[in-house]
């Protein structure tokens, strides 16, 4: 039972100390079997509607027009598709905008959400629950679209790039999560950070944060992802089309009349809708990005990290 | 079948009579009053507006002449472009701040832009174009109303609630530059047909221009080749004959169907049968009365027939409620009728290696043609900002240039660019290039334009077209409604179409018995039906 | 609220403050002064400052323009000019119409069954991931199920209805077999199974990171040492795994509840027409083609502030019974 000893999966074993998987007995191999089995069902219910998605993008016009619309494998695949959303430099141009405004936001919010939800995590802490309630409240009453805009717009944010960024840049949520994970931490290292004669900040970046990496890198894809996808206050704040975002500009491509039942029929057959390939296309350049980012975010995931960073 | 007839007279009576009948200056004065009037009151005032006077421009003629009725002009090529303005129209003048939406992909911003440069120095000035995506345009247009900072000219949309008030209260009254021969002044806008100007007629004042629309409208496109290769009657010439041609090209085990859903309430069908039964177009006036299609007989009874077709299985299986890529399946023959803009039919024939059909509604028991439903003869609204009379004027002048009609240069140019760096002519035809296709993409086409034509195209398709038009355009029934004023119906309107479409669609779908249609007229008249109805009478009265 | 937190004893092994200057016994009494607190705590406040601000600035500023429904707003009037309409903006919720009542059933059982059978699929699937011998097979994996997070609802049930429509590749398999077909999409009787299979289909990969992270922090030890004690696999997930992401699974289950009147809008209103209202309309739809879509700004302002209030209050209510429970919740006693 306990002679299942595996190597530590991250760095080189920190904590010197033989290892089980999970710190578990090594399942039978029928449960293992079945567990794989599940994964695998599931990872194929995803993967085969993506693998329809990437083909449509790189089929001709006449083999989506046979299949109806989705094809599963690109019989002669090209990339018209990308090309034609590429060609002209407005779509690149907007991704570096997206690339920045996810950069710059995220590094923002997450230093202001972390700051934040530090200084309501201490216990007892002076005006906690007032500040935490002000937070919270936040989740269930939001702004309508015009006070917003006239806030935004008073500040003379108006095509300013910092439109895209302030407004969403502290949301409850991510506040209320990573607090909850800050106070998970053991108050004795805290304690015994202070009475080495450590202040709140030098408590926060020596102690707190390396022992929160998992829910830093989790509020920090929240945000990036938040950002990443955001088109609507780009639509209202920013006039100046060279500063739009990759997703709306992604939007431009795709003409969705029927989407909420609006009858147009008399006034949208003056324009032709993206081809299929064209808006799956579409897709796989807003998605690629992000799906890039994913791996690295997902090391600080792996188990045993707490208790790695608490010994070593 | 006579009421029909009796609509179209009235049409004819109502617009016709407008634009080239009332004559009454004195009445002119009564547009001076900002706001507040009552409905009534405006309609009285409306009534007293002279609509600015067609006067086709003739420089170029078309191949197949545009005809009152409204049959749209044909070109078999493109005719040698003449300069329509020896100078930059507004050159000197401030720079223009527009507001529109866009269906395109957006085009590079304008110091990467050499299309955009170009049009800026052909005009004179610059022009400042803020685009917005039409799916979120109308939020745009909300803040920027809220925020106060309206730029000179904005498109205003057909769905835009509380539209007369916006109007009339934020912008420009335009009556005293085109009201009758005033509009001389800008010729291609007096080159937009009379059709187009009535709804531009708010409290007693012209307060916007026009994108013009023809009014043949929605189509019912047909497959011609499936049907040729079935041997089936493309032109049925009763209810019965339709049902059978459409059973005719229905296959499910090969996933072959006549109908899609439209926007997926099979409103496309109904409205179809509805044109063999002659159900009014939106609104029917007999004595002053007036009669929504809702509440007529016919159109209860076309939706009872559109049910059955859909029991007999000639229905896509997912037309109603899903989501059909209609074009594709229409384009691959999984449908074999799609009911489309006009414009689609260049779009279908070009997209899709198929032979596309026009089939025009017959009478239900046969015995003639039925009825077609005029389209919206204005996309929008292209209003201006208050201003004075200088720099209104200067607009009026960017609009004229820019509703330049094919056989000009400056359309030429609107349309596809620089030669040689934006298209080439090839065979008598402009050949866009690399560049033309990203560059040429401003949505000018949504500020001002000139009327829509068939072609310039290969002389079977317009042909074809230009046929399909002669056959229909006679047949055309107009609303009652049309230029009669009703703020519950502008306010209101959306919400009680979605309303009827969700009711029909329940019995479609076959949820609900077609007595259902009995409460979902009741419904329709106590939240808004019998006010719009009201509001109409009213209104109409005060213009006899 | 605020002598709660007054009153209330840092938890013992957790004291804020070994060393609390003029603050007698701290940790049992933290009762100082407010001068002394504030004086205590103010590097901590400073802190939160900025964030702070923000929120005060873009969530709380603007709210103010949230008496629009109180009037008949029209943004080419302005909020000041528009005039007051008293309460006639909730009549669309306490009218007492029966499509409402109709649209409020179906949000509230839709919110049911996604917070019986959506919520719990993250965190099993959270459990498999981590359980998986393989690190990187669990990466694979994790990369692969969070990605339909990305897709727009558009297309999320374009392909669903490719797949299983009345005409998918499903049903025309089976009918050019000339096989009995499986009416999915377009049956009102299995409209809640097939949205509920989408938000899974959609979310459920992307769910799981939050718990992944909460799993990551468990204590190798304690498995170690119940592994000695010869526990089973199953008892480790009972009283080693999962109490240890406990906490995180009650505050987003408080947080879910907050938002019990809200369900997926879009996706709802893209599928409403294949079922109709009967079994499709929910709050946010019945509101939308009720008010919002005739340009009532009013009413989507006053349905927003009785959707708050009543979030509030459900979470308040959740978080207290969660104090009852022993479990921390989403602020402390």
């Amino acid at each position: 039972m306990t002679d299942t000893i595996i190597r530590d999966d991250r760095r080189g074993g920190r904590a010197g100390r033989p290892r089980m998987v999970g710190g578990t007995p090594r399942p039978g191999l029928p449960i293992r079997g079945l567990k794989g089995i599940a994964l695998l069902i599931a990872c194929a219910l995803v993967i085969l509607p993506f693998l329809a998605v990437v083909s449509t993008s790189l089929a001709d016009q006449q083999q989506v027009t046979e299949a109806g619309g989705y094809v599963l494998w690109p019989d002669r695949p090209n990339l018209d598709a990308y090309r034609a959303i590429l060609s002209g430099g407005v779509v690149t141009r907007a991704l570096l905008v997206s690339v920045g405004i996810t950069l710059a936001g995220t590094a923002l919010s997450l230093t202001c959400v972390t700051l934040l939800a530090y200084s309501l995590s201490r216990p007892g802490s002076y005006l906690q629950k007032p500040v935490l309630l002000t937070v919270l409240f936040t989740l269930f009453f939001t702004p309508g679209m015009i006070p917003m805009y006239l806030t935004v717009r008073q500040l003379g944010l108006i095509d300013s790039y910092w439109a895209l960024i302030l407004p969403t840049m502290v949301g409850a949520f991510q506040v209320i999560i990573m607090r909850a994970f800050f106070q998970e931490i053991p108050g004795e290292l805290i304690d015994a950070a202070r009475i080495d004669g450590a202040n709140e900040l030098q408590i926060l970046t020596r102690i707190v944060l390396p022992l929160s990496k998992a829910v830093m890198a989790v509020i920090g894809l929240f945000n990036a992802v938040a950002y990443w996808n955001a088109f609507f206050n780009a639509v209202l704040y920013i006039n100046d089309t060279e500063k739009w975002p990759l997703q709306l500009v992604l939007r431009t491509y795709v003409v969705d009349n029927a989407a909420l039942g609006v009858d147009t029929a008399d006034i949208a057959g003056t324009v032709m809708p993206p081809s299929q390939s064209l808006q799956m296309a579409i897709l796989v350049i807003s998605l690629v990005p992000i799906a890039l980012v994913y791996p690295f975010l997902q090391r600080h995931f792996a188990k045993g990290m707490l208790i790695g960073a608490v010994k070593g | 079948m006579s009421d029909m007839r009796f609509t179209r007279r009235r049409f004819l009576e109502v617009t016709g009579g407008l634009a080239a009948v009332v004559a009454a200056p004195s009445l002119l004065s009564a547009c001076g009053g900002d706001g507040g009037t009552t409905p009534t009151d405006a309609a009285s005032a409306n009534r007293a507006v002279r609509l600015p006077t067609y006067t086709p421009w003739d420089q170029v003629a078309p191949d197949l002449a545009p005809t009152p009725e409204g049959v749209m002009a044909g070109y078999y090529s493109y005719p040698t472009p003449v300069d329509a303005f020896s100078s930059p129209p507004l050159a000197g003048a401030d720079p223009v701040e527009i507001l529109t939406n866009m269906l395109n992909p957006l085009p590079p911003a304008q110091g990467d832009n050499a299309y955009w440069q170009e049009l800026n120095t052909r005009v004179g000035t610059e022009l400042n174009l803020t685009m917005t995506p039409q799916a979120e345009y109308p939020n745009k247009l909300a803040t920027v109303f809220a925020g106060g900072e309206h730029p000179d000219i904005m498109l205003i949309t057909t769905t835009l609630a509380n539209r007369a008030d916006v109007l009339t209260r934020l912008c420009a009254d335009l009556t005293e530059y085109l009201s009758g021969d005033a509009v001389n002044e800008y010729p291609f806008l007096a080159n937009i047909p009379a059709d187009s100007w009535p709804s531009m007629v708010y409290n007693g004042g012209i307060y916007a221009l026009p994108i013009p629309r023809a009014a043949v409208g929605t189509i019912f496109f047909s497959r011609a080749d499936l049907i040729a290769e079935r041997s089936l009657n493309a032109a049925p010439a009763s209810y019965q004959e339709f049902r059978e041609l459409a059973e005719g090209l229905t296959d499910p085990a090969n996933n072959r169907w006549a109908f899609g859903g439209g926007d997926g309430n099979g409103k496309n069908v109904i409205t179809f049968v509805g044109n063999m039964l002659g159900v009014p177009n939106a609104w029917r006036e007999e004595g002053g009365k007036f009669t929504s299609e809702n509440e007529t007989e016919e159109r209860k009874e076309a939706i009872a027939r559109t049910a059955e077709l859909v029991q007999a299985g000639v229905f896509h299986p997912d037309a109603l409620g899903g989501k059909l890529q209609e074009r594709e399946l229409f384009g691959n023959g999984t449908l074999a009728f799609r009911s489309d803009g006009y414009a689609a039919w260049d779009i279908l024939a070009d997209t899709y290696p198929v032979e596309v059909g026009a089939v025009a509604a017959p009478l239900f028991d046969g015995g003639g043609p039925g009825v077609v439903r005029a389209g919206a003869t204005s996309f929008g609204y292209a209003a201006f900002k208050k201003n004075d009379p200088e720099r209104i004027q200067q607009l009026l002048t960017l609009c004229n240039w820019l509703a330049a009609p094919l056989g000009t240069s400056e359309f030429m140019f609107r349309k596809f660019g620089i030669e040689g760096t934006h298209y080439t002519m090839e065979d008598g035809a402009p050949v866009r290039t690399d560049q033309g296709n990203v560059e040429v993409k401003l949505p000018l086409e949504y500020v001002a334009d000139s009327p829509h034509v068939l072609g310039p195209r290969d002389r079977a398709r317009v042909d074809a077209q230009r046929a399909y038009q002669e056959q229909a355009v006679p047949n055309i029934v107009r609303s009652a409604a049309e230029g009669v004023y009703s703020e519950t119906s502008i306010n209101k309107g959306g919400q009680l179409t979605k309303l009827v479409d969700d009711g029909a669609l329940e019995i479609l779908a076959g949820r609900q018995p077609i007595e259902y249609w009995d409460t979902v007229v009741d419904n329709w008249r106590q939240q808004g039906g019998d006010q719009i109805r009201g509001e109409l009478e009213a209104s109409f009265a005060e213009t006899r | 609220m605020a002598t709660e937190v007054e009153t209330t004893p840092a938890p013992a092994g957790r004291g804020h403050r070994p060393r609390r200057p003029r603050s007698p016994g701290a940790g049992r009494r933290p009762r100082a002064s407010r001068r002394t607190r504030f004086r205590r705590d103010r590097f901590l406040l400073l802190l939160g400052l900025p964030g702070l601000l923000v929120v005060l600035l873009f969530n709380y500023v603007p709210l103010f323009g949230n008496v629009i429904a109180f009037k008949d707003y029209q943004p080419y009037i302005g909020i000041w000019d528009s005039p007051w309409v008293g309460f006639s903006n909730f009549d669309v919720i306490f009218n007492g119409d029966p499509a409402f009542v109709n649209a409020l059933t179906n949000t509230l059982v839709i919110s049911f069954v996604q917070i019986v059978f959506v919520f719990p699929v993250p965190i099993a699937l959270a459990l498999l991931l981590n359980s998986m011998l393989s690190e990187r097979l669990k990466r694979v994996a994790q990369s692969i199920l969070y990605l339909p997070h990305f897709m727009s609802w558009v297309v999320v049930v374009a392909i669903f209805q490719h797949m299983l429509g009345n005409a998918g590749l499903l049903n025309n398999f089976l009918r050019s077999h000339d096989w009995a077909t499986l009416p999915i999409f377009g049956n009102p009787d299995m409209f809640l199974t097939l949205i509920t299979s989408q938000v899974i289909w959609k979310d459920a990969g992307w769910g799981t990171i939050i718990f992944l992270a909460a799993l990551s922090r468990v204590d190798m030890e304690l498995y170690e040492a119940s592994a000695v004690d010869g526990a089973s696999r199953m008892r480790q997930l009972w009283h080693v795994t999962l109490p240890s992401i406990r906490g995180v699974i009650v505050l987003l289950l408080i947080l879910k509840l907050g938002d019990v009147l809200t369900v997926g809008f879009e996706q709802i209103i893209l599928q409403r027409q294949q079922v109709g209202a009967d079994a499709s309309e929910v709050l946010d739809t019945y509101v939308y083609f009720n008010g919002v879509i005739g340009g009532n700004w009013g009413v989507s302002a006053a349905v927003g502030l009785i959707k708050g209030l009543v979030g509030v209050v459900l979470v308040l209510g959740a978080n207290k019974v969660a104090h009852l429970l022993g479990e921390r919740g989403v602020y402390s006693k």
